[in-house]
Parts: C-alpha cells; sequence; structure tokens
C-alpha cells in the first residue's frame, strides 16, 4: 500500500531551457522532496537548443545567437536564484553574481538598404528601470497602457523630428479632460476633413494620448467613430510627411516609418478592439504582421523597413525557411513588440559572458545535483508507451522506452562538466574515457546528438509506477511525431498541435579574426545587427568572449552570423547522415561567399578586390572556423506562423493524466521561440504536477 | 492489490488571462465567487492528499480544531482570488450590457500611475496590530489567504509553561476592510512565547493564528 | 423576453420533467397509512415545479453520449431529494404558499409535514438502488456516495443560514453567503445533478470535480435571481409571497449588501428588527428595508452580480464541455447561464 509521504518520481524527458526549469522548480525546498526527479538526455550536455561546447583553444561553440532581452522576467529570476543557490555550493566559481554572468548588451541596429549598398540605424535604448528578476508588484500591463505609451512615443519622436514644439504640454502637465470635452476637441479638429499643417497633426496626437489616459472600454462605446477618424487623419499626415521626406535625410526618413508602424499598431488595436477583447493580442493571431499592419494603414515602406525585417529575422519568421515567405502571427509579434519595447528593465537586451552552455545550464546542474536530481546522460528517448485503450478510461503514460547511447565505465553518473578558466563549461565533445569501449564509439566516429545516429550500447524501458509515476516531456515539438506517435494517434489535439506548429532549421557561423573590430573597419561602437542581406541577415559582435577562450595566436575579435536555412526535409523525415553532411557543406559555401561578397559591408578593411581577406582569420583560414547546420528535429527553431498559436498546447492540459510538456513550443502565454517563452513553460510544467509555482506568480503569463 | 497509479491534479485553468479592463462593479462580486470556489476547491484537495482518502470518509471540514500546523502555502502568494473572473467578465459584460437596469455599468476609474491593476486589492494585507504592554513584547499574527474577507475570532493565547496564565484580553476586528488585532498583556504577565488560534466566526475552522512572546 | 436560449430550455425542461415523473411516481407505493403518510408523498411532485435539477442531469448524461434510461433513476432520485428538502425548507421558513398552494404544514401541520419530508427523503434512495441494473455495481455505488455528500453538503449549508437567522448574526460578508449558497443550493441544484450526469454519461471517466466550478456559478446565479424574484417577481408566475424574504430575514446577497452600506443607525435598526420573532416584524418594516435597498442599490447590485456569475458559469461550461459533440443537450447546458437570468 502507497505511504502518503513517499516521493513522486518524475521523469524529465530533455535537459533544455524549459525541461531543467521544471526541474528546478520541483526540487525546491519547500517541495521537501515531494518529487524526485530524474533526467534523461541524450548525449553528453544538457542544453538542447541552447547547448554550447568548448572545443580547439576552448573556443565557444554555439548553435547560434542567443540574445537575452530585458523582459525575460522568469528567465533572470531563475538565473539570479540558480547563481545565488550556485554561489553557496560552489564560491569560488567565476561569474560568482548573477551580473558578472549577464550583462547589458551593447547597441543594436538594422541593416537598411540604401542603393547598392547599406546603412546601418543604431539606436541606444535608455537603461529601464530596475533589473530584469526584481521581484515586485509588477501587474500585468494592459493594452490600453501599451496604446498609451505608443502615442507617448510617437510624440517624442515627432519632438526628435524637429517638427513639435519642445515647449509643447509633456503628458501629464494638464489636468485630465473629460470624454466629452476630447471629442468635441476632436471633432473640432476634424471639421476640413483633414488635419491642416503640423500643429494638428501634433495636437490631434496629443488628443489621442488623451483619450488613453481615460480610456476604459465602455466610454466610448457609442463613440468609437471619432477616435479611429483621427487615428486615420493622423495616419495620413505622416504618410505624407513620409514621401515629401527629402531622399537623403534617411535619418529622418526612418523615424517616420515607425511612427507609420505604430500608428497603424494603434489603428489596428483601436479598430479590433483589442483593449476590449477577451483574447488580448491573441484576437489577429491569424493575420501575418505586415498583413495586418498593411490593412491598418502602414506603408509599404515601412512594411519593408529594416526595423521589420529586423523582428522577421530575429524571429527566423521565414515559412519553410524560405526567406521570400516571411510570416509571423501578428499578435505574437505585437505582443513581443510591446513587452521587448515598453517592459523592458536595465537594458533592452542582455548577453552572456561565456558560452549559453557554460553561463545557463552549468549553474542549473550544479544546483541540480546538489538538490538530489539524477541525470542520465546518452539516453535517448524512443517512444513514450500509452497504455492499452480501454472504454471510458483516460489515457495514460505506461513506459518510456530509451535507447543507452553508451555506458559509463562502473555504472555511476557520467561527469559532464570540465574546468575552463575556472568556468565549468560543457565540452564539444564526449569524454570517451568515461565510457564504456569509449576509444572504440570514439573511432567509430559516433554522433550522439545526430538524428541519424542509432547506434547504442542498449535499451532502458521505464515502467509507470514502478520506475515512475509523472513525466515531463522537453523534446521540442519536431522531435515529437519521432518519439510521442502514440499521444499523436491518440488526441486530436496533439495532431493539431504537431500539423500546425512549425519550426524551421537554421544556420550558424562563427570566426575569430586577428584584428579588432574596429581595425576591420566597422565605424561604430559593437553592435549587434540585423535585417542584413541574406543568407546571414544577423550579425553579433561577440569579441567580449576572447579572455575565456584560450587562444595561443593572437584574436581580437569574435563574430557570430545565423539566419534561417531553407528546409532541406519535407514532412517532418529525419536528416539522414548524407544530408546532414550536405548541408553542412552548404552552409560553408553560403558563410564563405558571404565573406567574400558582402562583409566588406560590415568590415571594409577585411576585404580586398578579391574577396574576403582569410588570413584575417585565426588559424588562417575558414576550415578553422566554425560553422553549423541545425537539421536535427530537437534543433530546430519553434516559428509563430499565423494561424498557428492557437494549435499550441498548454503544460497544464490534462489529456495525459501523468505526463505534462515542456518547451517553448508550449502554449506559455508569449508563445514564441525564446528563453523566456521556455522558462515560463517549464515553470507550468512544474505548476502541473505540484500545482507550484502558482500561476499568478509567473510574471507576464497573464497578460494581453 | 497493485499500487495505485498516481494522477496529476487538474489545474485551476489551463490557459492565460489576457488582461484587460473590466468593470468594477461587476468585478467585487465574482472575485469573491472566485475565491470562496477556489478555497474550497483546494482545501477538498487537501484533506484529501493529506489523508490519502477520499471524500467520503473524511470530508472537507476537519474538525481537528486543535490543529495549529493547519497551515498552508508557506513560501508565497497563495492566489486566494480565484482567475477566470476577468475572462467571465468580459465574456459577459458586453453581451449583457443591454438588459442591464439603467445601461452599462459605470465606466471604471481611469487607472493611476499610467497602467492597470486588475488585482489590486489582492495586494499586501492589511493588518494592523494595537498593542498594550509595559514589557517588550513580539507580537506576530498569520492568516490564512482569503480570510481577510471573513469575520474572525481569536481565542485566548495560551502559554507554554503549565502555570502560565494565558492571555485573554487579545480581539480581532474588521476596520474598514482592514484587519485589526489588539492585545493586552496584564503588567505581571510571564515572560514567555503564547499562542492561539485565529478562527473564522461562522463555522470556528482555524484560520490563522496569533502568537506573542514577552520578554527577552 | 424570451431569446431562443430561453425557448429550447424551457422545451427540454419540459420534456424531461414529464420523463422524471414519470419514473418517480412509479417509486411512490400506494398503501396505508395513506392519508397521513403516502397520498402526501405525491402532493409536491405533483404540484410540478420545473424540474430544473433532474433536467441537469439527464442533459448532461446524454451530452456525453448516455442514452435517456440510464439516467431516469438518478434523476427521479435527486427530484425526490429536493422535493423532501422544500417541504422542511417550507416549515424552517415558516411559509405559507408553495407552487401557488397552501405548504405541507400549513396543510397538515408540522409533525406530519417533518415525518412526510424524512419518508420522501428515503424513498429517494430506492431510485438509486435500481441504478444497478443499469449502470452496474460500481457505478451505482458512486451514485450513493455521491449523494450522502450532496446531502451532507446541503445540510451544512441550511445550518449556517438557520444559524445566522436564529442567532441574528448579521456581520456575514459575501463570502461567507456565497459559501453557504455553494453547499445549500448548488449542490443540490447545480453541482450534482452535473456532476451524476458525467458520471453516468462518461462511464467515471471523467474528473467530477471539474464540475463543481460550473454547477457553483450557475447555482449562485440561479440562488440569486430566485431572491431577485422574490423581491420583484410576478406574484402568480412565482409562487411564493412577494417579498417574503425580507419578512423571513434571509441573508439574501442584498440584504448582506445592504448591511455594508446602511448608516450605523439603520443598521441598528435593521439588526433589531431581525432580532424580533417574525410575526413582530410589521409591514412597515418589511417597507422600510425593502425601500432602504433601493435607495443603496442592493437590488441593482445583486442583479449584476448574478450577471456577471451566469457569465462565468457560460465561460466555466466552454472550458468544461467544449470536447463535447454537438447536440441539443449540449446546447441546453450551454444556454443554461443565461436561461438563469432571463427567467422570471
Amino acid at each position: 500500500m502507497m505511504r502518503p509521504d513517499q516521493p513522486a518520481r518524475v521523469a524529465v524527458v530533455g535537459g533544455g531551457c524549459a525541461a531543467l526549469t521544471a526541474a528546478f522548480e520541483l526540487t525546491r525546498p519547500e517541495h521537501r522532496g515531494q518529487y524526485e526527479v530524474t533526467v534523461y538526455q541524450m548525449g553528453w550536455r544538457l542544453g538542447g537548443k541552447g547547448a554550447s561546447g568548448r572545443g580547439v583553444n576552448d573556443r565557444i561553440e554555439e548553435h547560434g545567437l542567443h540574445l537575452w532581452m530585458g523582459f525575460y522576467e522568469n528567465a533572470f529570476q531563475l538565473m539570479r536564484e540558480c547563481y545565488e543557490e550556485r554561489h553557496r555550493i560552489h564560491p569560488n566559481c567565476r561569474f560568482a553574481d548573477w551580473r558578472d554572468a549577464f550583462k547589458p548588451a551593447p547597441d543594436v541596429g538594422v541593416a537598411d538598404r540604401v542603393g547598392d549598398g547599406w546603412e546601418f540605424w543604431l539606436a541606444q535604448f535608455p537603461a529601464g528601470q530596475g533589473l530584469p528578476g526584481d521581484r515586485s508588484d509588477r501587474d500585468p500591463f494592459t493594452v490600453t497602457f501599451y496604446l498609451r505609451q505608443s502615442v507617448i512615443l510617437i510624440e517624442e519622436l515627432l519632438r526628435s523630428t524637429g517638427m513639435a514644439d519642445e515647449s509643447a504640454a509633456a503628458p501629464g502637465a494638464t489636468a485630465a479632460r473629460t470624454v466629452d470635452t476630447l471629442l468635441s476637441a476632436m471633432t473640432n479638429l476634424l471639421r476640413y476633413g483633414q488635419l491642416a499643417g503640423t500643429a494638428a497633426l501634433v495636437e490631434g496626437i496629443g488628443i489621442l494620448r488623451e483619450v488613453f489616459d481615460v480610456f476604459s472600454p465602455g466610454m466610448f462605446r457609442e463613440q468609437m467613430r471619432l477616435p479611429l477618424v483621427m487615428l486615420d487623419q493622423v495616419g495620413a499626415q505622416v504618410r505624407l510627411r513620409l514621401e515629401q521626406v527629402v531622399e537623403g535625410d534617411r535619418q529622418l526618413r526612418r523615424v517616420w516609418q515607425v511612427i507609420d508602424l505604430i500608428l497603424a499598431i494603434l489603428r489596428g488595436s483601436f479598430r479590433c478592439g483589442l483593449a476590449l477583447d477577451p483574447r488580448g493580442f491573441d484576437a489577429i493571431n491569424d493575420y501575418d504582421w505586415r498583413e495586418w499592419l498593411r490593412l491598418n494603414g502602414a506603408s509599404e515602406q515601412s512594411v519593408n523597413s529594416g526595423f521589420m525585417r529586423g523582428i522577421y529575422d530575429l524571429a527566423f519568421a521565414f515559412e519553410d525557411g524560405d526567406v521570400t515567405r516571411p510570416r509571423l502571427a501578428a499578435g505574437v509579434a505585437l505582443r513581443g513588440a510591446m513587452r521587448m519595447f515598453f517592459t523592458y528593465r536595465g537594458s533592452l537586451f542582455w548577453r552572456m559572458s561565456a558560452g549559453m552552455g557554460d553561463i545557463v545550464f552549468s549553474p542549473l546542474y550544479q544546483v541540480l545535483k546538489e538538490r538530489g536530481v539524477r541525470f542520465e546522460f546518452f539516453h535517448k528517448l524512443r517512444n513514450v508507451g500509452l497504455a492499452p485503450e480501454e472504454s471510458g478510461e483516460a489515457p495514460f503514460v505506461d513506459r518510456l522506452e530509451f535507447d543507452i547511447q553508451a555506458r559509463v565505465k562502473g555504472g555511476g553518473e557520467y561527469q559532464p562538466l570540465v574546468d575552463v578558466h575556472n568556468v565549468p563549461s560543457w565540452p564539444a565533445r564526449p569524454d570517451y574515457r568515461q565510457l564504456v569501449r569509449g576509444e572504440a564509439l570514439e573511432r567509430e566516429g559516433r554522433a550522439f546528438e545526430a538524428a541519424w545516429d542509432d547506434r547504442r550500447a542498449g535499451t532502458k524501458t521505464l515502467q509507470v509506477t514502478r520506475d515512475f509515476d509523472f513525466v515531463v516531456l522537453g523534446v521540442s515539438v519536431a522531435a515529437l511525431p519521432h518519439v510521442a506517435s502514440e499521444l499523436i494517434a491518440r488526441d486530436s489535439t496533439w495532431q493539431d498541435m504537431v500539423r500546425h506548429v512549425k519550426t524551421a532549421t537554421t544556420q550558424a557561423f562563427q570566426v575569430w579574426m586577428r584584428d579588432s573590430v574596429a581595425e576591420l573597419g566597422w565605424p561604430h561602437p559593437p553592435a549587434n545587427l540585423s535585417g542584413f542581406v541574406e543568407p546571414f541577415d544577423t550579425w553579433a559582435d561577440m569579441s567580449h568572449l576572447v579572455p575565456e577562450e584560450s587562444w595561443e595566436e593572437p584574436v581580437k575579435s569574435i563574430a557570430y552570423f545565423c539566419s534561417v536555412l531553407p528546409d532541406p526535409l519535407r514532412d517532418g523525415a529525419l536528416p539522414t547522415r548524407q544530408l546532414q553532411k550536405e548541408q553542412r557543406d552548404l552552409v560553408r559555401a553560403n558563410a564563405v561567399r558571404f565573406l567574400n561578397e558582402d562583409a566588406g559591408t560590415l568590415w571594409p578593411q577585411a576585404v580586398t578586390p578579391a574577396g574576403f581577406r582569410w588570413d584575417s582569420l585565426a588559424g588562417g583560414g575558414f576550415d578553422q572556423q566554425y560553422w553549423t547546420a541545425n537539421i536535427n528535429p530537437t534543433d530546430r527553431y519553434v516559428q509563430s506562423l499565423p494561424g498557428s498559436s492557437k494549435y499550441r498546447l498548454s503544460p497544464l492540459d490534462m489529456t495525459f493524466d501523468n505526463l505534462t510538456i515542456a518547451g517553448d513550443w508550449t502554449a506559455t502565454g508569449l508563445d514564441t521561440g525564446c528563453i523566456e517563452s521556455a522558462v515560463i513553460s517549464g515553470r507550468l510544467a512544474a505548476h502541473a504536477i505540484s500545482q507550484r509555482p502558482a500561476l499568478q506568480d509567473i510574471v507576464g503569463y497573464d497578460h494581453p | 492489490m497493485t499500487t495505485p497509479r498516481r494522477k496529476r491534479v487538474p489545474p485551476a485553468r489551463t490557459a492565460p488571462l489576457r488582461a484587460g479592463t473590466v468593470c468594477e462593479a461587476l468585478e467585487q462580486g465574482v472575485r469573491t465567487a472566485y475565491a470562496v470556489i477556489d478555497e474550497y476547491m483546494r482545501r477538498g484537495y487537501q484533506a484529501a492528499r493529506d489523508t490519502q482518502n477520499t471524500f467520503n470518509t473524511r470530508g472537507y471540514m476537519n474538525d481537528n480544531r486543535s490543529n495549529f500546523d493547519n497551515r498552508f502555502n508557506p513560501w508565497g502568494s497563495m492566489p486566494p482570488m480565484g482567475e477566470q473572473w476577468m475572462a467571465a467578465m468580459r465574456a459577459w459584460a458586453d453581451a449583457f450590457a443591454a438588459f442591464l437596469p439603467g445601461g452599462f455599468p459605470q465606466p471604471w476609474a481611469p487607472p493611476s500611475a499610467g497602467y492597470c491593476a486588475p488585482q489590486a486589492s489582492q495586494g499586501p494585507l492589511a493588518l494592523s496590530v494595537h498593542v498594550s504592554s509595559t514589557q517588550p513584547i513580539e507580537v506576530s499574527p498569520t492568516l490564512n489567504p482569503g480570510c481577510e474577507l471573513i469575520a474572525l475570532s481569536v481565542d485566548p493565547l495560551q502559554g507554554q509553561g503549565f502555570a502560565a496564565p494565558p492571555i485573554d484580553k487579545v480581539t480581532i476586528t474588521k476596520v474598514a476592510g482592514n484587519v485589526r488585532v489588539s492585545v493586552t498583556v496584564p503588567a505581571d504577565q510571564p515572560a514567555g512565547c503564547y499562542r492561539g488560534a485565529i478562527r473564522k466566526t461562522v463555522d470556528g475552522c482555524i484560520a490563522g493564528d496569533l502568537t506573542v512572546t514577552i520578554g527577552k | 423576453m424570451t431569446s431562443p436560449a430561453v425557448g429550447l430550455v424551457s422545451s427540454v425542461l419540459k420534456e424531461y420533467s414529464e420523463a422524471t415523473r414519470a419514473v418517480l411516481f412509479g417509486y411512490l407505493p400506494a398503501r396505508e397509512p395513506r392519508r397521513y403518510l403516502y397520498d402526501l408523498l405525491a402532493e409536491y411532485p405533483r404540484r410540478g415545479g420545473r424540474g430544473f435539477r433532474p433536467s441537469l442531469c439527464i442533459a448532461t448524461a446524454r451530452a456525453f453520449g448516455a442514452p435517456m434510461e440510464v439516467a431516469l433513476r438518478t434523476a427521479a432520485s435527486i427530484e425526490l431529494i429536493h422535493n423532501a428538502m422544500l417541504i422542511h425548507d417550507d416549515i424552517e421558513d415558516e411559509s405559507e404558499q408553495r407552487r401557488g398552494k397552501p405548504t405541507m404544514h400549513a396543510a397538515e401541520g408540522v409533525p406530519i409535514a417533518i415525518n412526510t419530508g424524512d419518508m420522501l427523503s428515503l424513498m429517494s434512495m430506492r431510485p438509486l438502488f435500481d441504478n444497478r441494473h443499469w449502470l452496474g455495481p460500481d457505478l451505482s455505488l458512486r451514485i450513493l456516495e455521491e449523494t450522502e455528500r450532496m446531502a451532507r453538503e446541503s445540510a451544512e449549508g441550511q445550518a449556517f443560514e438557520l444559524g445566522w437567522r436564529r442567532d441574528n448574526v448579521t456581520d456575514v460578508c459575501e463570502a461567507d453567503y456565497l459559501l453557504m449558497v455553494l453547499k445549500k443550493t448548488c449542490w443540490l441544484a447545480t453541482i450534482h445533478p452535473s456532476r451524476m450526469g458525467a458520471l453516468i454519461g462518461s462511464r467515471g471517466a471523467i474528473d467530477l470535480d471539474r464540475c463543481i466550478r460550473f454547477g457553483f456559478f450557475l447555482g449562485a446565479a440561479f440562488q440569486i435571481q430566485d431572491d431577485l424574484l422574490n423581491l420583484e417577481g410576478d406574484a402568480t408566475a412565482y409562487g411564493k409571497e412577494i417579498g417574503g424574504d425580507v419578512r423571513e430575514g434571509k441573508r439574501t446577497l442584498m440584504l448582506i449588501h445592504l448591511f455594508s452600506k446602511t448608516l450605523p443607525a439603520e443598521r441598528r435598526r435593521l439588526h433589531k428588527m431581525l432580532g424580533q420573532p417574525r410575526d413582530q416584524r410589521s409591514d412597515k418594516d418589511v417597507a422600510w428595508v425593502r425601500e432602504r435597498m433601493d435607495h443603496y442599490g442592493c437590488i441593482g447590485y445583486a442583479r449584476q452580480v448574478a450577471q456577471a456569475l451566469a457569465g462565468a458559469a457560460q465561460y466555466e461550461f466552454t472550458q468544461l464541455y467544449q470536447q463535447l459533440p454537438d447536440s441539443q443537450d449540449k446546447r441546453f447546458l450551454e444556454a443554461l447561464p443565461a436561461w438563469v437570468i432571463e427567467r422570471n
């Protein structure tokens, strides 16, 4: 007979962000050991898409570029708690404090095509109040708040164009006018049908701001028309200005483009009644964002500006990896943009002081181990088995089938970390000395993280109640048809999910250079840049990592490039060894061509008329650099295509009563592929099992 | 008989509440309703889990009055308020605005500080403690979430030693929605730790406790 | 006002309540003592009533795919318990009219009425024993256990209400009130019928606790609307004295709201009035209370809360039942929140 105080055993399958967050939550001291967690991970390292490894010269090798945003409240909370706990266990680690591990990122920018060349628009955002992850009574913001902030932003931008009088009343300077007064002010302003002149435009925007100051849904029930008309007229004036901007004044043009976009957002929010809609921003998720903005009056040039392209690039929002098919769900994009720009703390972007594996997954691993979590590396999930169907009975997971890719000598736990400059890190290859038949495995060229490599040392089947009580399925959605086919066959919501929640293959390369970025000819401060030319539209200057690596020859700068990769697989087939090689070669060719043809725009000194100066690379050539084609199912980036969000399933879903799911592919409220989404998902998965954390403690989960 | 298989407890809700503005006139009653049902359900699960019995053998109302360990949620904000009222409000308010006598309820007051706080009353519990004592004294009340809405009473505080007289000049009242605890300690009260249960007036069930430490 | 929702609900209620009554009367024996007991058992059921409770049970079971027959006995049992409780409620409330005729105790005297109520309660067990032929022993036993729980919750809820009245407790807050309604009204009226329908229809597969929220909100809206009708409804349609609750001092949402709004002097007067024996409460007092309720908008407030709770019920309905295939019964359930508010 089961004793009430026996702990529940939780099998966490997968070692990515979401899965480990769930493990972290379930093993909190407050649970008093009620949950016994074992993490099953294929290969030798944790991290999933966030895994990184140390290669030659301890160089950091990533899947791609991982940016942290200042609104990642849950992710930063997790990191801060983790670092504090890690410091108690290992006081002598470097990055003792989270602020050593995470630092405000430098300028961000987008690239605008200008004639035959490019121009870069860099922006500096003011420091946000506080730090991300600070505990506070922050309530979820409302749509009305965002709309109001948007209008204020427009006012500031107008002032920056020199068109608005600096002495115009600042927000809040005058007492709030009543609804009726505002309505008559609008009527007055619009009496000639058009806004006449700049002053009218500025006044119109001021009135709109006041409208949002006092806005409440019931108020304008009968009077919706007037604010909409005002928005239309203001929009028309802005478009006029945009067309009139002198050809050479690109800075001004960009400002008007942004104003144009924000107005389209306001108009669309108002028209679609987003402030009233119980679905919040989700109400417009069937539209593509650019399409929705166009529908609401944004001009073509704004919709195709570098700013917009940068957002699509960062989100890998190209269907099937095809850059001619940009597709991003409008509600998800709007929500992300609002949170990103209006709720960031500290800095808009943050970056990590070493590889993501070292910064995120080493401390998590250390803390979880100290708490008693067991880790089974080299365990590759084969199948999640359901109990046979019985009439009326709800389905449940009966067994978990694993391949044991390799066994550990002596039968103990694999020790995955290595020390690099006093930073516990993950190696780029497994430590074969710890493995049974290690030398043979190394000779055989095992690819433990590759979908195509099925070689194994054995199998293991876990049985419900005998070996586990609950399952946290933390493998990414693209892998589900291969490892969870029974679950999919059993339930139509799972079928819908795997059909509609799509992923993209990505490509990335990293170069180490002998010159500094300034010497290479980049005139601006270090930056992250997006919206650039395909195929490598995103560039990040990662020179701050040089001291973490162990270069004998002088290396002065590091650059990461990444973008989406056209999907080489159809219908979710598994990549073969041959395909993996072909894609890697393709990425190499892309990278070489990019360096030859386009890198000169960024680094004029790195190219000659003949092409890229290969001797500027450490090691002397491209082959000594690092590149990757991410085509394994679990490495695919999760997208937010229009119409797809509603098919995401929540970790709280009760279809299978002893299983929950975790990952940025689930319904997290944010519904995007990012670290914050993954951490929220992990917290939801923990709640699904333990009712903690309370849903309202998950910052921003309840958010328009 | 095989060991029964563990199952997940169904969560209170399975989707985010897309927060928005809601008519305050409708908020209060339903928010309270959600608080009541959430507390009711939670206690049911707690009782079932604690005893591993079904409802029918133990019942939801725990008769064990002297159970001072009947304190839940040691580490944080258990939501006393249910969450779906937001969605329910919006789904309903628009549809039925026409049926309400006198038209649509008064618009909700403009938000302060530029953003809306839809769960504003879910902030920190407003608890005040009024102490009358000639000795150094420390008073710590604990109140289970949600109980601030409910009529409360407090038992006389019993000391730890056998001979210590109880402190019975202790009251708990609600003043303008805040919970106010008053303790009067006689000058000759022996030093030590005294403790009494705070109860819900309506059924006598434990709602928290009051600890008073005298001296040191 | 009659919307399509109300029309659908009315016709389904008629169909299911007739089916239930047909089965129910089969369980009331015709033997001695007739004049003092068995004829009386049939009295309240014979007076009609909407059959809301049994219909909810049947419709839920059918929405899950069960045929009507397998739910009828449980539905009949629920209706029998409901009528048994009505007899006792009428005594406790000192009511004089029930469905347009004298209450049982007004006609037969309190002692016989108590005994009749007891017997009707016991009679409600019989159809549940017969369930084993329709549903098998396991489900039938579960239904019996659930019925015991429902009866217990109802008695606990009633205990609150009676206790508040007897001891003239006036600092009852909304949360207390709602908890009382949850136990006293909702369990019998909405939660239990839903749960049993779901139990029968899903053959024990569904987790019944999920029905509690829907039942609670629906039942609470139902109760508040009932109390509103008592103050304002059409006397002939309503079947009880108008304003009787005020005289009785029933702790309705309106009364609780009134207490929270009144000035100290008014509150004292109200408290004093409620402390008097019922027959000493004058018409003038009752009228004053009613007027104060109007003055402080208590009735409008309660109406809004009822609307809001119905909205919450509607929301819970979608959370709970959206996966079920479309059917008239599913649409009936979906229409209930609207009907609860719109009926008179």
